[in-house]
């Protein structure tokens, strides 16, 4: 009687015990797996023509999505302009919020002519001007980017950044 | 402690449990909200540019009988909302516009101003004197409507090129003699409204 509730005992203890390693595989076999990291940022550039500068290519014109520290993005349009003077142009960014003024870094070049280089919140202000003959075109090339080792300030940000192209007379010269 | 003391003692502490219990029944109740953000109101815009730089499409003088000008201007519409856009004139002319034929066609390509080289016509808008479109075309209401294309509005970053040609008319009224005819400084205007 003695040894026969001693055995009841340990087999209450061993399913007890088993009971407790079934639940722990099944819980850890049904977790939801870790995600990748961090979200990238998604952003979109655009650029509209002017009633002077034509653009060959206008409206969004380079987009990234998951973009993160390190990697970058590019695109490319050629300025026409199409009045019968000499124009000096600038270029200034109007993103929608100031959530990648800081981190985003954007390059900006007309024809090999560097522009701008910095976050983007300072490309709210006008870039340097690049002039244009009547009748001549130029590309105009913006690289923008994540810094490598950046932490904090992308992750999630969606971002939609219109370029604003204006350009004034340079009197006198065609 | 007397039977006294006992009985207000227990009085107090069914009093202290009754608050208790109806402090917790109120400050416990279920609650629940849901929030909507990220509200916004942005107003569309209207925007309508040209080419032309300031400088005229045209400014020619001692034209003989039948001899042409030609000019193309480039109209692009930036604003974020369909909109009509119509061609009129507010300013007046001198008599000598009453010789001189005018054409305006609607088109595509990249002229630069005010040159039509790479203009390529769709369609012809106005055939008359020039007298006549000064006023005949002297508001919104009566200004010549065009798109591009087959195009019903003008949509952000549409543009259309205007082809004028002005030709002087073979008649013997349009010669001032002792002192040129003109026309005078004129304008044309481009008017975009949202439909």
């Amino acid at each position: 009687m003695e040894r026969g509730n001693r055995i009841e005992a340990y087999v209450r203890r061993a399913g007890v015990a088993a009971g407790i390693a079934l639940v722990a595989v099944l819980v850890l076999a049904f977790r939801v797996p870790d995600g990748r990291g961090t979200l990238g940022a998604d952003v979109i550039m655009s650029i509209s023509p002017t009633g002077e500068l034509g653009l060959s290519k206008s409206g969004p014109f380079m987009s990234v999505t998951g973009l993160r520290p390190g990697g970058s993005f590019r695109g490319e349009t050629t300025v026409h302009n199409q009045t019968g003077k000499r124009l000096a142009i600038h270029l200034r960014a109007l993103p929608d919020s100031r959530d990648l003024d800081r981190v985003l870094q954007v390059d900006v070049t007309a024809g090999g002519t560097p522009l701008f280089r910095g976050p983007l919140g300072g490309l709210r202000g006008r870039t340097r001007a690049f002039e244009l003959a009547s009748g001549e075109r130029r590309p105009l090339r913006v690289r923008a980017f994540l810094p490598r080792g950046l932490k904090r300030g992308y992750a999630g940000r969606i971002e939609s950044v219109p370029l604003e192209l204006s350009s004034t007379v340079e009197a006198g010269r065609a | 402690m007397t039977g006294r003391s006992r009985k207000i003692l227990l009085t107090l502490l069914l009093v202290g449990a009754a608050s208790a219990l109806a402090g917790f029944g109120t400050f416990s109740a279920f609650s629940s909200t849901t929030t909507n953000s990220g509200n916004q109101f942005d107003a569309g815009t209207v925007h309508l540019t040209d080419n032309d730089a300031g400088a005229a499409m045209y400014n020619v003088s001692n034209r003989k009988p039948g001899q042409s000008t030609q000019s193309c201007i480039k109209v692009t519409y930036g604003g974020t909302l369909p909109a009509d856009v119509k061609l009129y004139t507010t300013s007046s002319v001198g008599p000598v516009a009453d010789y001189i034929d005018l054409t305006v066609e609607k088109g595509s390509g990249n002229p630069t101003f005010p040159g039509c080289t790479g203009f390529t016509p769709e369609s012809t808008i106005y055939t008359g004197e020039l007298d006549d479109f000064t006023t005949a075309k002297n508001s919104y209401a009566n200004g010549i409507a065009a798109f591009p294309g087959a195009q019903t509005a003008w949509n952000q970053n549409d543009t259309l090129v205007y082809r004028f040609t002005l030709t002087l008319q073979d008649d013997n009224n349009a010669n001032g003699g002792a002192t040129p005819l003109s026309t005078g400084s004129h304008a044309f205007t481009w008017e975009a409204r949202n439909q």
